[in-house]
């Protein structure tokens, strides 16, 4: 036992396990948060400044450091300056774990400004959020180059990159288990009529065909022990190498499925997102330098034909 | 290596800790938690249940409007027109869909409110602490100053702006019902003759001044 202990702390040690993908991963946050921005631009006066009919509560977390609430309501389009371009700067690579940790707080800080509008995803990305905090997720779409001081390129480095990695792949199973063990519990999900009460919700409704398929019996008892199936599989199976790909190609059919039928749009990205840290290293390595091989030729290619036309 | 353990360390403490508040409520959770529980659940709260079960029914909002000098009344439905606009402007409705979080969620709250106050007041009751009608006033004021119910109310104020700028109404009533989903049996059944209704919640005339 204390043998496999150290030889796990040894493997995580080594390599960056998450290198490639942990900026992909950044900069899909970075993407969400601002596209959530924009959703709510309107909604601003609404949501966040606490004049409008929304009946706004404190955050109570200011509260325990001396902070009034109002003080960011009544500033909010400062607030939302400061939190854009920390979203900026964390894009770029910029100010790495410590802009990591101020756009952790400013995104927790606007979640409970109106906690109201949240789904599942923002709940998950807000841990995912805390974890990237110690990933290094810098190698790649920075445009600050690295030295080795900067970075965490010794082994402690990696070790705590590495299990931060894990924790946000650890957080996805443990949704996916809590939600089949609340599932299991409900009569409709136990006999296979679920999907048909999901599809007949009207504020759902994202496709003419969800009535239709909420009558079909077939697809309604096929999708609902899907979905059980899947999510109480998932935590397991997603670490044997052999089903992985498979389990991954599973959820990913279904937060699209329920993306597509139930216009429920960031909360799916979300958690198609996070499969990707399944996905190995080398794996992501290997697909990114074929495209921008790939890229490479293609633009050499057109920049000889232009010059040949030119001429 | 002696520093890299206590990470470990911390780490699967951090993850037992995460589990064990995630599982329902259950002997162990309530009577093992105490404060503890109160701050994770302040600084981490998550909730997994997604759907688990899902509603069996959509929800009605209902404004009543009443203008005093002559019972002139109004009556408005929010939430249906509000989740045909949604799906109209798929998938570009990420407004329709804030509003619609603003009083869905609102109404949900209303919703649990009302759920922990009948239990405890059955409880009470049952005791003979106290009688239903005084319990029944109890918990009408109880919800009128709940925040939830604030929402709903100023949103009440901004659709009679919106809607009838040169009348002027004084009082507003505010409805929450439901529209049963039809049992799975019954799918194929005509909706308009098995459609049931169910009345979740009515408040009195509510000044709009």
């Amino acid at each position: 036992m204390k043998k496999k202990i150290n030889s796990w702390i040894g493997s995580l040690s080594e390599s960056n396990h998450f290198e490639f993908y942990s900026s992909v991963f950044r900069i899909f946050i970075c993407v969400y948060i601002l596209a959530s921005l924009y959703n709510y631009w309107d909604y601003f006066p609404i949501i966040f400044s606490g004049k409008s009919f929304y009946s706004a509560e404190p955050t109570y977390l200011l509260e325990i450091f001396g902070i009034n609430s109002s003080v960011i309501r009544d500033h909010i389009n400062l607030y939302i300056f400061v939190y854009v371009i920390l979203v900026g700067l964390f894009a770029l690579g910029i100010g790495r774990h410590y802009t990591a940790f101020l756009l952790f707080v400013f995104f927790e800080i606007s979640q409970r400004l109106c906690y109201v509008v949240l789904n599942g995803g923002d709940n998950l990305l807000k841990f995912c959020l805390m974890y990237m905090i110690f990933i290094d997720s810098y190698k790649y779409f920075t445009i600050v180059k690295t030295n080795s001081r900067d970075r965490l390129d010794n082994n402690k480095g990696y070790f705590i990159s590495n299990l931060a990695g894990y924790l946000i792949c650890i957080h996805l199973c443990i949704v996916y288990f809590f939600s089949a063990f609340h599932k299991i519990h409900a009569d409709v999900w136990y006999n296979g009529i679920a999907t048909y009460y999901t599809l007949s919700l009207e504020r759902f409704k994202g496709t003419p065909f969800n009535d239709s398929l909420a009558r079909n019996g077939v697809f309604v008892t096929l999708s609902t022990y899907f979905v059980l199936l899947l999510e109480i599989s998932y935590p397991y199976l997603i670490w044997n190498k052999k089903a992985r790909p498979f389990i991954i190609f599973s959820a990913i059919l279904m937060h699209a499925g329920i993306f597509f039928f139930m216009m429920i749009y960031g909360f799916q990205l979300v958690f198609i997102a996070i499969q990707g840290f399944f996905i190995p290293n080398q794996t992501w390595i290997n697909y990114y330098n074929k495209i921008s091989n790939k890229f490479l030729l293609f633009s050499k290619g057109k920049i000889k034909y232009s010059i040949n036309s030119f001429l | 290596m002696i520093l890299k353990k206590i990470i470990l360390s911390v780490t699967l403490f951090y993850l037992v800790v995460t589990f064990y508040f995630n599982l329902p409520s259950n002997y162990l959770k309530i009577h093992c938690s105490g404060k503890f529980g109160n701050y994770f659940n302040f600084f981490m709260f998550q909730r997994w249940n997604f759907f688990a079960p899902p509603p069996n029914f959509n929800d009605r909002l209902y404004y009543t409007f009443k203008m005093k000098s002559n019972n002139k009344v109004e009556v408005y439905e929010v939430l249906e027109p509000l989740s045909k606009k949604k799906f109209e402007k798929v998938p570009f409705n990420g407004k329709e869909g804030i509003l619609d979080y603003l009083l869905t969620n609102s109404v949900i709250g209303i919703n649990d409110e009302l759920y922990k106050k009948n239990r405890f007041n059955s409880f009470l009751i049952a005791t003979e602490k106290q009688s239903d009608s005084s319990h029944k006033i109890k918990k009408d004021s109880e919800i009128l100053n709940t925040s939830n119910f604030q929402t709903l109310l100023a949103y009440g104020k901004l659709i009679i702006e919106n809607k009838s700028s040169n009348q002027q109404f004084d009082s507003v009533q505010i409805t929450i019902a439901r529209i049963i989903i039809p049992k799975f049996l019954d799918r194929y059944k005509n909706k308009d003759s098995i459609m049931k209704g169910e009345l979740f919640y009515k408040s009195g005339f509510i000044s709009l001044k």
